[in-house]
């Protein structure tokens, strides 16, 4: 089977005619719905509570019910599933109401009365470092700390004959996947089957396990069909799962507790906003010895996920580039905000947005053609990385270069930008790599990790897999790799829902590990079925995940390599700026992009034209206040199909060895370089440096009226 | 205050005794059982509720049923047997555009009335038709070319 043509997906026909039952439009037979109450305090104490008359059939659900531990265990810090004394951020679970009829129990929510006693608020991550607020983590509100250095980066910058120092600040993105969260927990005997709208399925089972202080094994947790996820499908349905778990676990009942989208937008995870402050020190000709990054995300009233996302993006903080000497600080802290967590990038939006904008600045300040300026300090095989490992395979950045720029007509089009007399043209760059993980916290390689094959009687070939398709193509992909190593026709091979009875655990799904890594092993499991194929009666094939032998990672000395491969990226953007709104319009986005090689190319096409939208979201659309208060779309924009402009895409073929078929990953990078790709074209066509995301009309005025 | 409110649903009478002020959306779904339309946001601003009312795209989380009394009602169940349906199916199939799916019976209510009245829609019309609809999937350009590439084939779907 050749990978060239394109595969129809099997779950299309059912989506168009609406057919596939998401979450909400599933029955359960005498299920009760909840509602969650929560803080109306952004940190508080819990004074008192006073809860209205509960007619027969309706309950109340606290931290009292939890059997086991109010805590996620699934994280590093604690996260409770309910508060209890204590309140952190506006929008904190403090209790379900649950009952047969919706009305009424949304009703008897609003009739929760809850005494808060205020305590000063940490706002932002500035205020979490001034330290005039009484902390809210330790004693400096700071989850996590990290700093990974090659070289003497002091010694550079005392020598050095000048210096640059950028600042760069991005806000909260929301992922806006169009199915809000959802989950339904059924008690079935003394076991608990939770159907629920997630990416990692067995992580669920095993943080329910946490909470109830019981075997993992009591748990069943069926995946329903994903109405997107972005990564923010990986956290939050952890509590929404609890919360409903303990629920029916009190009631002997199914619990449906499925979010409004105006509470999803005000309490679930966002992107970490970030400010990093970027310095390279210039010797006296002028080029770069060194390279100084600090980096802060701002982290919400519990840290989660903070960590990880910390870590991976800091791993990445010196961007395409290797100099004499590096190093990346990161912290990440504390503040009374709902949760950041997971989404799509982990870290490297900021991270990129930050390096590229300091490398074109400083480019512009010394009247050099950005991308060859870049280009002498671009990372070449061999070199090694910011902690101590080595970018061992080639490193295509040269031919995404090349190619990007004959695609755009780059110089050309530089030179006959358009003239007119409201609107101000430009073009701009920013070039991007993605080092895709073995596993989430690449500090922790995980044990048991495996998928399977499982040929049945009728000939068809069953993929087993914990991964998920959340609409990202991953089963089409997959039943191509297995279709193509056992060389039969693709229609022979089925890939379902997950059911975590059914399929080991592998990992949740995200951080751009499927293809590449997961990938690989199902087809080893293919490779070993193979010979069996045509045997009689039923077949199991088991495969455990091997990590490469080329990555290895010490957490003690945090040394090594947390990334076993590198995607490699250009993206040039061409945008129009309105003189009188101040609005950018992208006009086209040009991106060419390594991934190794395309198992489908259509489905690695709508990676990147959706990586690439929500990119230019989050660089000129999608914003959320500083205080972190949005509950409603009229306020938050997303692109619509007026938005979208044409997206040329080219793919350069740059095998990698251990993937499947050479394939590297292609489901978080789009996103990556496209925000300062574009804040370059701006900053060409107005004559100003950018320094924040999102580019609003009122920030570009602002930064247009203090032009010298 | 339980109303009986008539209206035609996907081409057969029906009777819904409701509030009249309960949204279209609801009732279509619960008591009607018809999932295909959903809710994404509740306030009119992400399309995956669009129907068809009187024939044209109507957003159903906006819509009071008491609106519709005596109106013809159109849901993506009701649109599978057309040969216009089928023609946008197999073009969002064979253009790749569908990712997670949860948008798509909206823009398919959108772009059968679209193609119904235009036969030969420029790609400006298209992304001006679904710009209502809101996808964080796909980037909107392959949902663009699926439309084209239906148009192209429309023969006689209506």
């Amino acid at each position: 089977m050749d990978l060239t043509p394109n595969c129809s997906r099997a779950d299309t026909p059912g989506k168009c005619a609406g057919e596939t039952l998401f979450i909400r439009d599933m029955q359960f037979q005498g299920a009760l719905d909840a509602v969650t109450i929560r803080s109306r305090s952004r940190r508080a104490n819990i004074l008192k509570i006073e809860l209205p008359e509960m007619p027969e059939g309706y309950f109340m659900v606290d931290a009292s019910d939890i059997p086991g531990r109010n805590h996620v265990v699934f994280f590093r810090d604690p996260c409770p599933y309910f508060a209890e004394n204590r309140v952190n951020y506006i929008g904190q679970p403090i209790m379900l109401v649950v009952g047969p009829d919706i009305r009424l129990v949304r009703k008897l929510a609003q009739e929760v009365r809850i005494d808060y006693d205020d305590l000063p608020a940490i706002n932002t991550l500035e205020e979490a470092l001034e330290g005039k607020v009484p902390p809210l983590y330790k004693d400096d509100n700071v989850y996590a700390e990290e700093i990974f250095k090659y070289g003497d980066v002091e010694q550079a910058f005392s020598d050095a004959a000048e210096i640059l120092e950028t600042l760069t600040r991005t806000g909260y993105q929301e992922h806006l996947y169009m199915e809000p969260q959802g989950v339904v927990a059924v008690p079935e005997g003394d076991r608990m089957t939770v159907y629920a709208s997630t990416q990692g399925p067995h992580a669920m089972r095993l943080t329910l396990a946490g909470a109830f202080g019981c075997d993992p094994e009591r748990f069943r947790i069926r995946q329903t069909p994903i109405g997107g996820g972005f990564g923010g499908k990986i956290e939050p349905p952890f509590i929404l799962a609890g919360h409903a778990a303990f629920a029916a676990r009190k009631c002997g009942k199914p619990v449906r507790l499925t979010y409004s989208r105006e509470e999803d937008l005000l309490s679930t995870t966002k992107r970490h906003p970030s400010r990093v402050v970027v310095r390279t020190a210039l010797n006296e000709k002028k080029q770069i010895i060194a390279l100084d990054v600090d980096v802060v995300f701002q982290a919400g009233g519990y840290a989660l996920s903070c960590a990880m996302v910390l870590d991976t993006g800091l791993k990445k903080a010196t961007g395409v580039y290797h100099f004499p000497a590096a190093r990346a600080r990161g912290r990440a802290v504390a503040t009374n905000n709902p949760m950041s967590g997971a989404f799509r990038g982990f870290g490297a939006p900021q991270i990129f947005f930050a390096v590229e904008t300091h490398m074109n600045a400083l480019a512009r300040k010394l009247g050099k053609e950005p991308l060859a300026f870049k280009a002498n300090y671009f990372i070449r095989q061999g070199d090694p990385t910011l902690t101590g490992g080595a970018y061992h395979f080639h490193v295509a950045l040269p031919e995404v270069v090349a190619t990007v720029k004959k695609i755009s007509d780059y110089e050309n089009r530089i030179a006959s930008l358009p003239d007119a007399r409201d609107r101000l043209f430009g073009v701009g760059q920013a070039l991007f790599n993605f080092g895709a993980p073995f596993s989430m916290d690449t500090q922790i390689p995980p044990a048991n990790r495996a998928v399977g094959l499982l040929k049945r009687e009728d000939g068809t070939v069953q993929i087993l897999s914990e991964l998920v398709d959340m609409g990202q193509g991953l089963c089409t992909a997959f039943r191509k790799i297995v279709a193509k190593t056992l060389d039969i026709p693709i229609e022979r091979v089925v890939y379902h829902d997950v059911d975590t009875d059914h399929v080991p655990p592998v990992t949740i799904t995200g951080a751009s590990m499927s293809v590449v890594a997961i990938g690989r092993t199902l087809k080893n499991a293919a490779e070993k079925l193979k010979p069996r194929l045509n045997d009689p009666g039923e077949i199991r094939v088991i495969e455990q995940c091997q990590q490469p032998p080329h990555v290895s990672w010490n957490g003690i000395k945090q040394q090594g390599e947390p990334f076993h491969s590198y995607v490699w990226g250009a993206i040039i953007a061409e945008v129009e700026v309105d003189t009188v709104t101040w609005q950018v319009l992208v006009r086209n986005l040009w991106m060419a992009l390594d991934i190794g090689r395309a198992i489908d190319t259509r489905i690695v096409r709508g990676q990147i034209d959706g990586g690439a939208i929500q990119g230019l979201g989050y660089g000129l659309l999608e914003s959320i206040p500083p205080d972190a208060m949005i509950a409603s779309l009229a306020d938050y924009v997303v692109p619509t199909s007026l938005d979208a402009p044409a997206i040329e895409s080219v793919l350069v073929e740059n095998l990698y060895p251990e993937g499947p078929y050479g394939a590297k990953c292609a489901g978080e990078p789009p996103l990556v370089g496209v925000a300062p790709a574009i804040a370059d074209a701006v900053a060409n066509a107005c004559g100003i440096e950018v320094a924040r995301l999102p580019i609003s009309p009122e920030y570009l005025m602002q930064r247009m009226i203090e032009k010298p | 205050m339980t109303v009986s409110i008539p209206f035609e649903l996907n081409g057969a009478p029906v009777q819904a005794n409701v509030c009249p002020e309960t949204r279209l959306m609801d009732v279509l779904r619960d008591p009607f059982g018809l999932t295909g339309t959903k809710e994404g946001c509740g306030e009119g601003e992400c399309g995956s509720c669009t129907i068809l009312l009187d024939g044209q795209p109507v957003l159903s989380c906006l819509t009071a049923v008491g609106a519709v009394r005596g109106r013809p009602v159109t849901t993506i169940e009701g649109l599978r047997s057309t040969p216009g349906f089928a023609l946008l199916s197999r073009a969002l199939n064979d253009a790749g555009a569908v990712q997670c799916g949860f948008c798509t019976p909206g823009i398919i209510m959108v772009a059968y009335a679209l193609l119904r009245d235009f036969p030969a829609p420029d790609e400006k019309t298209i992304r001006a038709a679904l710009a209502g609809n809101l996808c964080r999937c796909t980037g909107y350009n392959m949902i663009v070319e699926a439309i084209a590439l239906a148009a192209r084939k429309r023969g006689d779907a209506w």
